[in-house]
């Protein structure tokens, strides 16, 4: 096996609807990404943000305007999808109602002519792989959708194509079987080891299923990284938005760079640590830090760099509480464990995890911390 | 709690309507109404059929013999002189050729342009598609004569091809216009899984779009085939002999000068129903699913 560098690769890939650029929307806007053999990828960002876009570009479902797509060293724009010999998971499964699901299942490899007899091994494998053995004669619509979502599958690795396409795959299943199918096609992934890119606008699959999650808004991509960096050192305050749920806390305010002081009217804080040199001393910022980061304590102690705050709300999940928590008239979450005892209208002090603070910058948003610079 | 006294609570409309809806679920005046609706629709063709046996006597008579009895002799005399010394023969043949082909032709090409129209775009694809359903607009008396003119210098006059010609022109358009809802109401997703999985434009359509749009295939052909099977007036006016004479036409020749041979035009309204019929009993479930594709998501 040779060894490649990248196995897929968009180069300056833009997809404009419409006639041009100015009257036009720019659906994907030159986007560069290199995707190694056997590599899982992630597309994550909200609707309309070019993910699905860019997923039926590689699949040759949609033109492109500029830019080109390499498979395998080979550049397959001109190409239609038969030839790109690529396999695609559909939203809708989009399995064929009048065929069987063996039949279903079959027909990519008999459009390809391949023999009978390897097409009934192939069949019987793949339906063995994904325990769906014994629906083969069974019509689509005789199935649950958990079902119909695994004959799509089968029908995609049937072939053994170079690429697997996933769009929106688990989006249509009720969220218990989401996340059991989310197990499984990790599974399925381990076992068959194909390059593939899934488009998603569930954080929690980006984050469980790639090895790469691809955050993308607008067009753009904002962020390539696996899925802990991405969650960790977000480079810009969207991507620090989209990933955590609660989602992060965000406060307007001012920093010094010398001091290392952050200011804002609530509250004056330590984030020396992690900042950049900067020559302006002193900026307007956007200060992050995520609801499981921000500790309280009962009893409002001297602790240092702590904030007064009441609590409005206290939703109890379970393994956690969320609080929403206010003050002056700023309303922030806070994720704490159950056991404590906590009630509304509390009066408690708050402290944010020195070590996981996020500043960005307040018109760009883009990330300060020392590692935006060196890691993207 | 509630109890049955509690109507009495609400206003006098309410207790009118409740009474009036009791009324109709009532069977008796349910099966009443049905039968009444049946008796309605089907008595002229159970009147059609009964006068096919009679005598001319028998179907003046008065009051009218609704049980049949003035009965020809042999019983199906009638049918018989239509086929030996009437022509009907021909006239049949001539239909079922003329419309047989016609729905051939309609359904093959109406189906092609309706998937292309619901699937790929071109230049000014909205005003040709507007276009083909424009020349259905006009009223077909108003081609009678251009027709006429350009059948004769092309030599086609009294030719079954004419007819053929006509026919296809005047249900292209609806057909085109009709399979292409019904490609819309197939999502193309399903296209575009069969391009991935690896199949080409015609092989997606022939192996899963067509198969999926059979319901509207059945109904573009039983709909094409029944109004080329009834049409009378540009075959009236394009037609002359045995030769291309349809069933419509030649029902007409019962109607002569000085009478209008009655039991003769009963039995070729009775032989020109019955693919309707045959085609309405056995097709009707497609017929209906066909026509309302795309009305409803299904």
């Amino acid at each position: 096996m040779s060894l490649k560098k990248s196995y897929l690769e968009l180069k300056d890939l833009t997809k404009i609807f419409g006639e041009n650029r100015e009257s036009g929307v720019t659906a994907v806007d030159r986007m560069n990404l290199n995707i190694e053999q056997g590599e899982f990828i992630v597309f994550v960002g909200p609707s309309g943000c070019g993910k699905t876009t860019t997923l039926r570009m590689i699949a040759g479902l949609e033109s492109i305007t500029e830019g080109a797509i390499l498979i395998d060293d080979e550049d397959v724009v001109n190409q239609p999808p038969r030839e790109r010999d690529i396999a695609m998971v559909f939203q809708s499964y989009a399995l064929y109602p009048h065929m069987t699901v063996g039949d279903n299942m079959e027909y990519p490899l008999r459009v390809r002519g391949v023999d009978k007899t390897v097409r009934r091994k192939r069949v019987e494998e793949s339906a063995q792989l994904l325990g769906i053995k014994n629906l083969l004669d069974r019509k689509p619509k005789e199935l649950s959708g958990g079902q119909q979502q695994r004959v799509a599958l089968g029908r995609a690795i049937v072939r053994e194509p170079k690429v697997f396409l996933f769009d929106e795959p688990l989006s249509n299943l009720d969220a218990k079987l989401r996340v059991q199918m989310r197990t499984e096609l990790n599974r399925l992934h381990n076992k068959i080891g194909k390059t593939s890119i899934y488009v998603t606008h569930d954080q929690a699959e980006a984050m469980t299923l790639g090895d790469r999650v691809v955050v993308m808004n607008d067009g753009h991509i904002q962020q390539v990284a696996p899925p802990q960096m991405i969650y960790d050192f977000p480079v810009n305050r969207f991507v620090a938005s989209f990933v955590g749920s609660p989602q992060m806390n965000f406060f307007e305010g001012s920093y010094n760079f010398k001091s290392g002081i952050f200011n804002s009217y609530m509250m004056n804080l330590n984030v020396s640590e992690s900042s950049i040199e900067d020559k302006i001393e002193k900026r307007k910022v956007t200060l992050g830090v995520r609801p499981e980061d921000i500790d309280i304590r009962l009893n409002s102690g001297d602790a240092e760099d702590s904030i007064d705050a009441t609590i409005l709300v206290v939703e109890k999940m379970g393994s956690e509480f969320f609080l929403t928590l206010q003050t002056g008239n700023v309303e922030y979450k806070a994720i704490v464990d159950p056991e404590s005892d906590i009630q509304r209208g509390d009066e408690v002090s708050v402290i944010f995890d020195p070590e996981k603070l996020h500043l960005f910058d307040f018109d760009t948003g883009e990330s300060l911390m020392e590692w935006s610079q060196v890691g993207n | 709690m509630a109890t049955k006294d509690d109507v009495s609570t609400f206003g006098l409309g309410y207790r009118f309507t409740a009474a009036v809806s009791r009324l109709f679920i009532n069977r008796v005046v349910i099966i009443l109404t049905l039968l009444a609706l049946i008796g309605f629709f089907v008595f002229p063709i159970y009147w059609t059929f009964a006068s096919s046996i009679k005598t001319l006597i028998g179907i003046h008579a008065f009051p009218p013999e609704f049980i049949p009895q003035t009965l020809i002799e042999p019983v199906y005399k009638n049918y018989v002189d239509l086929w030996t010394i009437r022509s009907f023969n021909y006239f049949t043949l001539n239909s079922l050729i003329v419309a047989a082909t016609t729905t051939v032709i309609v359904v093959i090409f109406g189906t092609l342009a309706g998937y292309g129209f619901s699937r790929f775009r071109f230049p000014f694809d909205d005003y040709v598609f507007i276009g083909i359903l424009a020349a259905r607009l006009l009223p077909p008396i108003g081609m009678l004569v251009p027709f006429y003119r350009l059948f004769a210098e092309l030599g086609l006059i009294n030719s079954r091809l004419a007819l053929v010609m006509v026919y296809t022109y005047l249900n292209l358009p609806l057909v085109v216009w009709l399979m292409r809802n019904y490609f819309i109401s197939i999502p193309t997703d399903i296209d575009e899984a069969a391009y991935v999985d690896g199949a080409t434009r015609f092989q997606t359509f022939k192996d899963v779009i067509l198969p999926l749009a059979k319901p509207g295939v059945a109904a573009v052909a039983i709909l094409t085939f029944l109004f080329s099977w009834r049409e009378f007036l540009f075959a009236l006016v394009l037609t002359f002999t045995n030769d291309s004479t349809t069933l419509p036409v030649g029902a007409m020749m019962m109607v002569e000068d000085v009478v209008i041979l009655w039991n003769y035009l009963a039995a070729a309204g009775a032989i020109a129903m019955v693919p309707a019929l045959f085609f309405v009993v056995l097709f009707q479930r497609h017929i209906v699913s066909g026509l309302t594709a795309g009305a409803v998501k299904g």
